[in-house]
């Protein structure tokens, strides 16, 4: 029930409320009105009927005294007038039946046992009232009347008939007027709740609630407003905001794309005009050698031999340079790389560059993992070919490569027993043309790490090593692991 | 050896003419080579056109095309060759300084024949530009002459 009210809109319940306290005072005041009318007849009846009890007592002190009943009866006879009076009878100073009035069976009234003085009281729907007869101040007889409530009852219903048509008009009145006035109230809450639905679905902050009135209901479309007009200028903030870190945004990109192609522009330059003097350098230092051999001497030829390895070493800083800068600009080409395939290959040609040297491979099983093939590839080249090179001295190599899952992350890790670093250059290690041995000892240019650590990073990975010098060395990197690849 | 056909070498870099001639005339190809000095001097030569009008009239074996030249650069220079009926089919090889992706993706997309970078090194490039010049100049046939 409850349930049912409490889905019913404002009108509705207002009507409702409204309907309820009408209708309950319109029955209270009728049944008062009832009450009052049963009270204001039995005092009536009384009063009536006592006037006529005295008056006829009054009358029958001669009858009594003269032991006349016919006389008695005569004046009982008047209480014709009173037609609510069934029966009455007087008695004498013994308690006997001295006259009676209608043929009522008088005889089941004990009137002896309801006493002598005047008084009355009602019973059976009836009013049985006595009044003492004297002469001077003895008593010598009794009236008893008993009078009907039958026409108040029959009025009774008539009455109520009366009430209930008055409540059910009163109440049909009260509907109409409450249908019409509950409009005070429901209305301006009705316009407000389409407001604030037409907001929500609109989402338009710029529309506003219509105060009607002063009351509640207008303090509440004033606050509803009022938070509107916050929402608005806070929106108005949040485009502004937003508009600016656009404009930033496309700035910063336009910058940023005008200084990638200037590096484009630079290194194709770099390719291009830097090899072309090399090339013949290199070119004519050969012809002179060939050409003009004869007129050489040792330390001349020596001297052609040194600028011919520098300008190979020129040419090969040239490439790995120009190889670095494209591992940082070249677009990710992510998808699901077999680890194991890659491997496989690097060691293959790895073998076949060095096969006078006895290495002992460990290679573990490795996990598919989600990223740029050719640039992983690239990485493993690095590192093993790190550890091939470093582990030159050693009679018999061991490079192991594995890897674990640590942090929801692949740690993979090559570690050899080759000549190692000291721990304190360790930082230098992947910087470009950082290099932690001498060019005689061990050839290279000092880009190779710097790669494999551009490229992890470009792979949201992380790169370190740790070595113990002369002992064993341990490169690792790492890569997320992405949970779409399927084994 | 069968007849030697002509080479038509286009670049602006006379030390890079040099050595490739060098190169060339370690295996005899060097008296066939005809030298040009850009990419609009190629084209005249190419249609007989201006100091090239009164040439011998034929397309020449190969074109061994340098990339960055002034005036007319390589590429355009292949594009123009590949747009013209009467030189559409004539070998065309791309001998240049470096190996740029862009630059690969463009000569290949506009029918480039060969993509030949030249080594550093002077023996790589010996070896480099004797292979080139002996593929497209001795055992290449050429396309039917046409009209």
């Amino acid at each position: 029930m409850t349930n049912v009210i409490r889905k019913q809109p404002i009108k509705v319940k207002l009507m409702l409320i409204i309907m309820l306290t009408s209708f309950t005072c319109l029955l209270l005041t009728g049944v008062t009105v009832i009450a009052y009318e049963r009270f204001r007849i039995k005092r009536d009846l009384v009063k009536d009927v006592s006037a006529l009890a005295m008056l006829i007592a009054d009358r029958s002190t001669a009858a009594l005294t003269f032991q006349d009943p016919r006389l008695a009866e005569e004046n009982l006879s008047a209480l014709h007038v009173k037609p609510a009076v069934v029966a009455a009878c007087i008695l004498n100073e013994n308690g006997e039946v001295f006259a009676k009035y209608n043929s009522m069976d008088l005889g089941k009234l004990k009137f002896t046992a309801i006493g002598k003085n005047h008084g009355y009281r009602f019973a059976d729907e009836h009013l049985l009232l006595y009044e003492p007869i004297s002469l001077g101040n003895k008593q010598i007889g009794t009236i008893y009347i008993y009078a009907s409530l039958e026409e108040f009852y029959n009025q009774r219903f008539y009455f109520m008939l009366l009430v209930v048509a008055i409540v059910l008009f009163s109440s049909l009145i009260a509907l109409y007027l409450s249908s019409r006035l509950q409009r005070v109230v429901s209305r301006p809450l009705q316009k407000l709740t389409r407001t604030t639905q037409l907001i929500a679905v609109k989402k338009d902050y710029t529309l506003r609630a219509v105060k009607h009135s002063d009351d509640e209901i207008g303090i509440l479309v004033d606050a509803f407003n009022g938070m509107l007009v916050m929402i608005e200028a806070q929106n108005e903030e949040k485009e502004k905001l937003n508009a600016e870190l656009e404009e930033r945004v496309t700035k910063r990109t336009v910058q940023l794309e005008a200084a990638n192609k200037e590096l484009e522009a630079f290194s194709y330059s770099v390719s291009h005009d830097l090899r072309a003097p090399l090339r013949h350098a290199s070119g004519y230092v050969d012809l002179l050698v060939k050409r003009c051999q004869s007129d050489l001497s040792e330390k001349g030829k020596h001297y052609l031999n040194s600028i011919a390895d520098s300008v190979r070493q020129m040419g090969v800083l040239i490439d790995d340079l120009l190889q670095f800068s494209r591992t940082g600009r070249m677009e990710l080409r992510k998808k699901d790389t077999n680890m194991n395939e890659i491997l496989a290959e690097v060691l293959a040609s790895l073998r076949h560059d060095n096969p006078d040297r006895i290495i002992v491979w460990t290679v573990g099983e490795m996990p598919p993992v989600f990223c740029d093939e050719a640039m992983l590839k690239l990485v493993w080249v690095n590192l093993l070919s790190n550890a091939v090179k470093f582990t030159r001295t050693r009679k018999e190599a061991k490079i192991a490569i594995g890897v674990h899952v640590k942090n929801e992350e692949y740690v993979f890790s090559v570690r050899d027993n080759g000549v190692g670093f000291d721990m304190q250059y360790a930082h230098k290690l992947f910087g470009v043309f950082q290099r932690l041995h001498s060019m005689e000892e061990f050839e290279g240019t000092g880009i190779g790490l710097a790669n494999v650590q551009r490229i992890i990073l470009r792979h949201e990975g992380r790169t370190w090593a740790e070595s113990e010098l002369d002992k064993e060395t341990t490169f690792y990197f790492t890569l997320p692991i992405n949970k779409e690849v399927n084994p | 050896m069968s007849d030697l056909k002509t080479i038509l070498l286009a670049e602006d870099n006379a030390k890079d003419v040099e050595l490739t001639l060098e190169a060339l005339a370690e295996h005899n190809l060097a008296n066939h080579v005809t030298i040009v000095k850009d990419g609009v001097e190629a084209m005249e030569y190419l249609r007989c056109e201006g100091k090239y009008a009164n040439r011998k009239k034929g397309n020449p074996a190969v074109l061994l095309l340098d990339i960055k030249m002034p005036r007319m650069d390589g590429i355009e220079v292949l594009k123009a060759i590949r747009s013209d009926p009467a030189l559409k089919m004539l070998s065309v090889v791309m001998l240049t300084s470096s190996r740029e992706e862009p630059d690969l993706k463009k000569c290949y997309e506009l029918g480039v024949n060969a993509y030949v970078v030249k080594p550093v090194d002077f023996k790589d490039f010996i070896e480099a530009v004797k292979q080139v010049g002996i593929f497209w100049a001795v055992i290449n046939e050429l396309p039917p002459e046409e009209g």
